[in-house]
């Protein structure tokens, strides 16, 4: 592994790599700071950016773009009560309380220090807990990868929706669109309607752009945010406060240590991640009754978890290619656009950019700090950004970015038929990310079903054949009763997280 | 009133119950080695939908829910940014995408209610220089003639 390290700093460090980590790290805090936008939005519109760059300096720009966004969820989460991004909710409780009592500017330092804290830990869990899993699922046949793909589909469909019915619709949606084009085993067209353009099939790119990025275009315009101009001078208030080091370090230990955890689980976000991390901080407290009235350690308690989400989710996406999020599938999607298949293989046949990858999470969570200081002020008025204009724009750039890559009007007009459905998706609370993993994951399914069918000459018992086979398989059936097991336990916990009464009304709708 | 958001879903349901049906001897007529994966895939789907609808019309909230899933002010909005869509995408086949967006974006964003002429005029000009610089100058994507541009 050490190996892999060195190899990969020279790379890593290279003026190309290291100047596009900046602006992503930028771009990722304008974007997560504006209501509204997403991490995953962002990472959508911007991998057809990364088309002709070295993969590298692609996926350090996407790190920085995920780094950055988690903290700039937390701008206006403080400033103005809306949390940038869904992980910036519990950033809410006492940040905003904070900048109402004139300790807007400390509320967000705090913040900042908090969520490079936090990527931080996250990206050295990743570096030294992937490499090992990876070594293990390089091990599985064809007939393990095959249930591990269905493992991880299943897992995604149940855990990211509140109906496990809707988000395996939306698995198999993506599954269908994953072999939309010519089988290359036999030659015949599948779902193609006699549609010339069809045959090659849709894209992942095309999919993500117009599934992530057109759908917050539409609920941009929809929704019509306003902000006040006062709202914002909240961040420039309490220029002397000192920073309470001693009382924010064992919060962004235990905070650190929640995010990581939650994010290997699939399915579990930056916000889980976050509101168990301030809940844990509120229940150690010698003042618990100051959370939610403006308590630093809140602050610092979500935010340093809702990064410290961020690498970890990316252990299972990297190594098995079950990615832990949203964000995750989209960022496996990227790695494809580079030519790199997800998977244990990532370690063994492009260890430098892997490990290069890794190491930019890490890199990129100083630079937050960095950038987050020098552009405070910046970042803040980004927030002055007219949403009604802003949605015309993101519509414009998906369509440019998009058609840059292949050349193709087709592509465009496949974006926006994806993105209206993608909204559809939405408002019907079908979950996205089954759809983006679904298609990922599809093709590599029927590829090692297929394989395993050879290999036995058409005995279905092979799948079965193996203890590992076995123990995916009892996963899935596990995973597949999720939703009872998830009703029992919620009417035994529900009595033991509580949110301050006012706040919770206000997340209601979330 | 619009529809609820139960209705709405009734109705998707048993459009996916109708497509996946249809969908099922569609793929049944694919090779043998190409069909496996689409048949179960439709059986799920068609599977899945009878679910879908079975639990909105136990649940009772097709008859309890009065909410429409759009508002009245929301669905004008809405319209506005599905029409704008619509001529974003006629636009760029037709006039290229500069010509289009300098056209669209101002019209889109005064039809939503935003009333800074300035703001507009400037953002637009602002986010066009910056797509050609970027996709032309930096990245040096062939794109589409503008409208204007051809046979000159």
């Amino acid at each position: 592994m050490i190996d892999h390290i060195l190899a990969a700093l020279p790379l890593l460090f290279s003026i190309e790599v290291m100047l596009w980590m900046v602006v992503g790290t930028i771009v990722g805090v304008i974007i997560g700071g504006l209501p509204g936008l997403s991490t995953t939005m962002g990472i959508a519109v911007l991998i057809p950016l990364t088309f002709t760059m070295t993969p590298l300096a692609a996926l350090g720009m996407i790190a920085g773009i995920y780094n950055g966004a988690m903290y700039g969820g937390s701008i206006p989460a403080i400033l103005l009560r809306i949390p940038g991004t869904p992980a910036g909710i519990a950033t809410v409780f006492d940040g905003h309380p904070m900048a109402l009592q004139g300790h807007g500017r400390q509320a967000l330092k705090i913040a900042l220090f908090s969520s490079a804290i936090g990527g931080a830990v996250s990206a050295l869990a990743l570096l030294l807990l992937a490499p090992p899993l990876a070594t293990i699922a390089l091990k599985f046949g064809s007939a393990e990868v095959f249930w591990l793909a269905m493992l991880g589909l299943t897992t995604i469909a149940v855990l990211l929706s509140k109906n496990p019915v809707k988000g395996l619709l939306s698995a198999n949606f993506g599954l269908i669109v994953g072999l939309i084009g010519i089988d290359q085993m036999t030659g015949s067209e599948r779902f193609t309607f006699d549609y010339l353009y069809l045959t090659g099939g849709i894209g992942i790119l095309v999919f993500l752009t117009g599934l992530y990025a057109i759908p917050p275009a539409l609920d941009l315009a929809a929704k019509a945010v306003l902000i006040k101009a006062e709202d914002l001078k909240r961040g420039n208030t309490g220029v002397k406060d000192p920073m309470p080091w001693l009382k924010l370090l064992p919060v962004w230990f235990k905070s650190s240590v929640i995010g990581v955890l939650v994010g290997i689980v699939p399915g579990a976000g930056g916000n889980i991640a976050s509101l168990l991390a301030w809940s844990e901080a509120r229940r150690a407290s010698k003042q618990p009754d100051q959370f939610g009235q403006g308590a630093p350690q809140g602050v610092a308690a979500a935010e340093c978890a809702n990064n410290a989400d961020n690498a970890s989710a990316l252990i299972p996406a990297l190594t098995l290619g079950i990615p832990g999020n949203a964000v995750a599938a989209v960022i496996l999607g990227g790695l494809l656009v580079h030519g790199l298949l997800p998977g244990p293989a990532l370690f063994r046949d492009s260890a430098p950019i892997t490990y290069g990858f890794m190491l930019a999470m890490l890199v990129t969570s100083g630079l937050l700090l960095l950038v987050g200081l020098v552009g405070a002020r910046l970042f803040i008025s980004v927030l002055r950004l007219p949403a009604l204009l802003l949605s015309p724009m993101i519509i414009g750039m998906t369509f440019i970015g998009i058609y840059s890559i292949g050349n193709s009007l087709f592509d465009v007009a496949m974006v926006a038929l994806l993105g209206v459905i993608g909204y559809v998706m939405e408002k019907l609370d079908i979950p996205l990310a089954p759809a983006v993993l679904a298609v990922i994951l599809g093709p590599m399914a029927e590829a090692e079903l297929r394989r395993s069918l050879l290999i036995s000459r058409g005995d279905f018992g092979f799948l079965f054949a193996s203890p590992i086979s076995l123990i995916l398989v009892s996963l899935i059936v596990l995973m597949l009763l999720t939703p009872v097991l998830r009703k029992h336990l919620a009417k035994v916990g529900s009595k033991k997280f509580e949110v301050p009464e006012s706040l919770s009304k206000q997340f209601e709708r979330d | 009133m619009g529809r609820t958001k139960a209705a709405v879903e009734l109705v998707t349901a048993l459009f996916l119950v109708i497509a996946s049906g249809i969908g099922f001897f569609v793929v049944l007529g694919y090779p043998a080695a190409s069909k496996i994966m689409p048949v179960a895939i439709m059986t799920g789907v068609f599977l899945l939908s009878v679910v879908w609808a079975i639990q909105l019309l136990m649940s009772g909230e097709l008859r309890t829910q009065s909410q429409a899933l759009v508002d009245k002010a929301t669905k004008r909005r809405l319209g506005v940014a599905f029409a704008g869509l619509a001529l974003m995408l006629l636009g760029v086949s037709t006039l290229g995408f500069f010509t289009t967006y300098v056209v669209v974006i101002p019209l889109m964003a005064w039809s939503l209610g935003y009333r800074n002429v300035r703001g507009i005029a400037l953002g637009t000009g602002i986010f066009c220089v910056a797509l050609y610089v970027i996709f032309k100058v930096i990245l040096n994507r062939p794109l589409p003639l503008e409208i204007w541009m051809v046979g000159a």
